[in-house]
Formats: C-alpha cells, sequence, structure tokens
C-alpha cells in the first residue's frame, strides 16, 4: 500500500501534463488562425463600409420600392444563427446560441425557424426541436463569400416566395481577442442603414436604368455582404475565444500541476519517514 | 490634362485600387460610359467586363471585373465589385475550368431549370471575361517576341 496513493498522484499528474500539452497546441493554433481571421474581417471592412453607405443613399433617394425593402407582418420568423463547428471554445457558442434563443422567445411570429451555420449551432436547436430549415456545416476556418451568397440566396429566395415574413440573423461580433459580443441584426427586409451616414445634396442623382432595377442588384449583395461580415467576425471570436479558454485551460493545468506535485513530494516524504520509523522501532526492539 | 479625381475599387475580400485616376471607363448593364471629373452622379449596376483605369502618368491598367456596382459622386468614384483582378492576378486554369464547367452544364441541357441555365451562362461570362484580359496579356507578349 505504501506507494498505492503515490503512483495514482504520478499517474494524475502525468495525465495533466498531456491535457496541457493538448491545450497549449490548441492556443497556439487559435493564436494563429486568430490573426488571419482578424486580417480578413479587417480586409473586407472596406466593402463593407461602401456597400452600407451606397445602400443608405440608394433608399434614401430612390425610395422603398422593392420587395426586399417591404416589411410584413412577422408571422414566420427565421434566425440564421453563426456558430462554430467544433468546440473547445469556451463561452463561444453558448453566448450566441442562448441570445439567439432569447430573440425567438421573444417573438410572437407563430412559426419559428432556424438556418444553422456551423455543427453547433445546429446540434442545439435540433435537440431542443426547434425546426431546422437548412443548415450549412463545414464551412473551414476562412469563410467564403460563395458561402456567404449560398445563405443569402436561400433566405432571399424563400422571402420573395413569401415563406418567411422576416429573417434575422445571431452572430458574434468580434471586438479583440478578449471581447466578443453576440449580436442580433434584421437581415430581411432589408434594414436601410441610417441616413445620417451620408452626405451631400440629395439632388443631381442618377439610377441607371432606374431605381429598381438597382435595387434588384443592390440589395442581394448587401445582404449577401451583412452575411459575409458576420461570418467573418464570428470566426475571429471564435478563434478568440478559443485562444483565452485555452489560455486559462492551460494555466489551470499549471496550477492543478503544482498541486499535485506538492502532494506527491509530501507523500513520498511521508513514506520515506514511516519506513525510517519502522527501522528505527525494529532497531529498537532489536535490543 | 484632364482634371484628376479620386477612384475606390473594393471587393468583398479586400481593396483592388484606391488612389487618384483621370479617367476610367466601365460597363454598366446599359452600356459602355467613359467617367472624368465632374461627372453626372450615377450609380448603376456593372456587367463583367475589363475596366479601363487611366493613371495621372497617362498609364492604362486594365482590370478584370466580374459584376458589381459603381456610384460616382462629386468627391469621388466608387467600384463595388464581386471580384477585381488585375491581369496578373489572374488564375488562367482556374478560370478556364470554370468556363468549361459552365459550358458543359449550358451543353448538356441537363437541368432546365431557369436559374441554374441564368446561373452557368453568368459563370461563363465572369470566366471568359477574366481570360480575356489574361489573353490580352499574353498576346502581348507573344507578338513581342516573334518580331
Amino acid at each position: 500500500m505504501a506507494g498505492g496513493g503515490l503512483q495514482e498522484i504520478r499517474r494524475r499528474i502525468r495525465s495533466v501534463q498531456n491535457t496541457q500539452q493538448i491545450t497549449r497546441a490548441m492556443k497556439l493554433v487559435a493564436g494563429a488562425k486568430l490573426r488571419r481571421a482578424e486580417e480578413r474581417a479587417r480586409a473586407s471592412r472596406a466593402y463593407f463600409a461602401e456597400i452600407r453607405a451606397v445602400t443608405a443613399r440608394a433608399v434614401e433617394r430612390g425610395g422603398l420600392h422593392h420587395p426586399l425593402l417591404e416589411t410584413r407582418p412577422e408571422e414566420r420568423l427565421a434566425m440564421v444563427v453563426i456558430t462554430s463547428d467544433r468546440g473547445l471554445a469556451g463561452p463561444y457558442n453558448t453566448n450566441v446560441l442562448r441570445r439567439a434563443q432569447a430573440a425567438m422567445s421573444a417573438s410572437s411570429a407563430r412559426v419559428k425557424e432556424i438556418y444553422a451555420v456551423g455543427r453547433k449551432g445546429r446540434d442545439y436547436f435540433r435537440y431542443r426541436n426547434v425546426p431546422i430549415a437548412e443548415e450549412f456545416v463545414g464551412l473551414g476556418d476562412d469563410p467564403t463569400y460563395r458561402q456567404a451568397r449560398a445563405v443569402a440566396d436561400e433566405i432571399i429566395r424563400r422571402y420573395l416566395n413569401q415563406d418567411i415574413d422576416v429573417v434575422y440573423l445571431a452572430y458574434t461580433e468580434y471586438k479583440n481577442a478578449m471581447t466578443h459580443e453576440p449580436k442580433i441584426i434584421r437581415l430581411l427586409p432589408v434594414e436601410p442603414p441610417p441616413a445620417a451616414e451620408t452626405q451631400g445634396p440629395l439632388m443631381g442623382y442618377v439610377f441607371e436604368p432606374d431605381p429598381r432595377e438597382v435595387f434588384r442588384d443592390l440589395l442581394p449583395r448587401y445582404v449577401e455582404m451583412l452575411i459575409f461580415g458576420a461570418l467573418l467576425e464570428s470566426k475571429a471570436s471564435e478563434q478568440g475565444a478559443r485562444m483565452t479558454a485555452m489560455d486559462n485551460a492551460s494555466k489551470n493545468a499549471d496550477e492543478l500541476i503544482r498541486r499535485l506535485i506538492l502532494l506527491r513530494n509530501r507523500m513520498r516524504q511521508a513514506a520515506i519517514t514511516r519506513e525510517i520509523a519502522e527501522l528505527v522501532g525494529g532497531a529498537e526492539a532489536l535490543k | 490634362m484632364a482634371t484628376p479625381y479620386h477612384l475606390k475599387v473594393v471587393t468583398p475580400e479586400h481593396v483592388v485600387w484606391d488612389g487618384t485616376v483621370t479617367e476610367i471607363i466601365v460597363r454598366t448593364t446599359e452600356g459602355e460610359i467613359g467617367i472624368l471629373a465632374h461627372h453626372l452622379q450615377i450609380i448603376s449596376p456593372l456587367v463583367p467586363h475589363i475596366m479601363s483605369i487611366y493613371g495621372e502618368d497617362g498609364q492604362v491598367t486594365p482590370l478584370a471585373v466580374s459584376g458589381g456596382f459603381i456610384e460616382v459622386q462629386d468627391r469621388g468614384v466608387t467600384v463595388l465589385a464581386d471580384a477585381a483582378e488585375l491581369a496578373s492576378q489572374i488564375d488562367v486554369a482556374r478560370a478556364e475550368r470554370a468556363r468549361q464547367r459552365a459550358l458543359e452544364r449550358l451543353n448538356t441541357g441537363a437541368s432546365s431549370v431557369e436559374v441554374d441555365i441564368a446561373r452557368a451562362q453568368r459563370a461563363l461570362a465572369r470566366a471568359e471575361n477574366r481570360l480575356k484580359l489574361a489573353g490580352q496579356g499574353m498576346g502581348i507578349r507573344v507578338t513581342a517576341s516573334t518580331h
């Protein structure tokens, strides 16, 4: 029995060390991916800002003459939820899912359905028996514009078909490596960006050939870009959350190993002391 | 010398052009237009085409644009392109594959769905547009070497 407890502790130390190696490696990988995701999110912001401004100006000057701009009573609601495919990203998925769930519960819509982008969201709602209209999984570490368009195409088609009346998007906004905020925005009907961002005189702005044609091309792209931007922001948030979570896990492992080593040393010393005591006791008895 | 103005060409992935130009020529759904400084303020969809950018030094830069928008304002011109590449940035092999794929889809007529045909036609237009610009570059090199 002398080495029994000791053996057990040694095994645990090794086990925690192994886990720590994994969390350390994951932290490094997430850090590298974060830089890339951050860079891509940054690179897309110029286009995003421009199309936002153009859409604002166009709607302001062209009026509300497009099916994608017209509101209907919110009878059937669709929620696009962006989560990650993989876990071990701290509270990243839970936060955005909770936010989406709360918004869905608050809505008085008769029909509510989910467009799941990412496995975690799909599994979450499937488990809760919320109908999933479509799932987009396996998007990888570098979301593409094409993937955003696939989502946009689908919801725009169903919106124009009048299958759904309103579409929201739940994603995670990236602030910095430590801070990310789950957010919900409306995708459809298109919410024109605030006109305050526009400047210059309102006259002398020509739609070629006419506002309807321009909106037909512009509005779907605006929706696509909202989704693409959200995909990039969410990806950066995911990597940031994973990096933070793995950093914490590695630190916790350090602390745990430190305590286990202390315990191990104490037990080893106790065993040695006991042996000496026994030896001394034995020698005494022989006298 | 024409008055210079600011041009910005952006795609969802990156900024392609952000600088001063004297003239650009783009093709909208209504036809080709040249834009000098103080042009009428317009907004118009673009079709896949090769856009010409005239720099202040008089140099012309061709740019393959895969559809998008142009917005002309007093303070400058913005092109919101779905994708835009300089001749040197075009992946010829990929464009060729895309062209073949689109042709196959159109020829076999396997899908009679209107949406799919329209999509294949657009893909074909984009691929051919890219190949055209890449081909122009090669054409110049070929003639230069034969003389």
